[in-house]
């Protein structure tokens, strides 16, 4: 069973989505009915859901910015990676 | 989750799929560059340290593509190049010398959690779970807009810990904080967050 100390430490690493699920039951059991540390780990856990939630849909669509680079500065990048390539730092994959 | 660190030698690895060809550097600008400025942007604030960050993580991205593990997309391979890169400019940042711990401090105060580690001051009830956004088709953009608000340095602090998921240590030593320090931006980055995300959520549940 868990017991305060593991729960913050378990949260802290952020690991109780890997746990098997009777652990996991188990540390969501304790966070409801613990009146010593429930209220802040809930917080905790219901952040790191909707962070986790913010970086899974972010890593695969893109960040939601209206901020296009500049075409001008694209074309400075493509010069430098040639400038790059052309000093031979580049070993082909 | 522990970032994949591109510096890695790469694992012996399974034949690369036929899809999976890693597409030549100079075709990088334009298949990748609004991903990665935006990434970038998204977490330095600046369009131009975002610029910079963006040109290191090629030049780097073409220096060590030997190391790329064939199985893995070379998109997300240069954005694991790009997280090390703007941790390294969050680490490289001026710094307040002292962090004001405020009324969040009080927690921490307390003779009950320096003796035995058990907070004794309840935070505030949360009248909204997030998680029910997550759902909603502008996630994402009411996140990060709500995330925008917070006031350094709890928005690095948070960033650092929940969104690019370095764990405490790693966070105190980027930004040269105490863990108590590091505890209290996390909590006040928290308490701001969920008032701008219930603000959104309530007014979004009411319109519908």
């Amino acid at each position: 069973m868990f017991t305060c100390k593991s729960v913050s430490k378990s949260l802290a690493k952020e690991d109780y989505q890997t746990l098997p699920w009777p652990k996991r039951a188990a540390l969501k059991l304790h966070v409801w009915v613990c009146c010593v540390c429930g209220r802040y780990n809930k917080q905790v856990m219901q952040m790191q859901d909707t962070c986790r939630a913010f970086r899974e849909q972010s890593a695969a669509q893109g960040e939601p910015i209206e901020a296009p680079l500049a075409s001008s500065r694209k074309e400075a990048l493509r010069a430098r990676i040639k400038e790059q390539l052309t000093n031979g730092d580049f070993k082909e994959k | 989750m522990p970032a994949p660190s591109p510096d890695e030698p790469s694992a012996p690895s399974a034949k690369r799929p036929q899809n999976c060809q890693v597409p030549p550097p100079e075709d990088w600008v334009d298949l990748y560059g609004d991903y990665l400025y935006r990434y970038a942007l998204s977490r330095l604030r600046d369009p131009s340290l975002a610029e910079d960050c963006l040109q290191e993580t090629f030049l780097s991205g073409i220096k060590h593509l030997e190391k790329l593990d064939s199985s893995r997309d070379i998109k997300f391979w240069l954005r694991a190049v790009m997280r090390n890169k703007i941790i390294d400019i969050f680490r490289r940042r001026e710094r307040q010398p002292t962090i004001d711990l405020g009324e969040d401090g009080a927690i921490l105060d307390t003779a009950l959690y320096k003796h035995t580690g058990i907070a004794s001051i309840f935070p505030e009830a949360w009248k909204f779970d997030p998680r029910k956004l997550t759902e909603h088709a502008e996630f994402r953009d009411i996140f990060q807009t709500c995330l925008d608000q917070l006031k350094e340095p709890a928005r690095e602090a948070f960033l650092l810990k929940m969104v690019e998921g370095l764990d405490s240590k790693e966070v105190c030593k980027v930004m040269q904080i105490e863990p108590n320090h590091l505890w209290v931006l996390l909590h006040r980055a928290r308490k701001d967050l969920i008032k701008q995300l219930a603000k959104v959520g309530l007014d979004r549940s009411r319109n519908h």
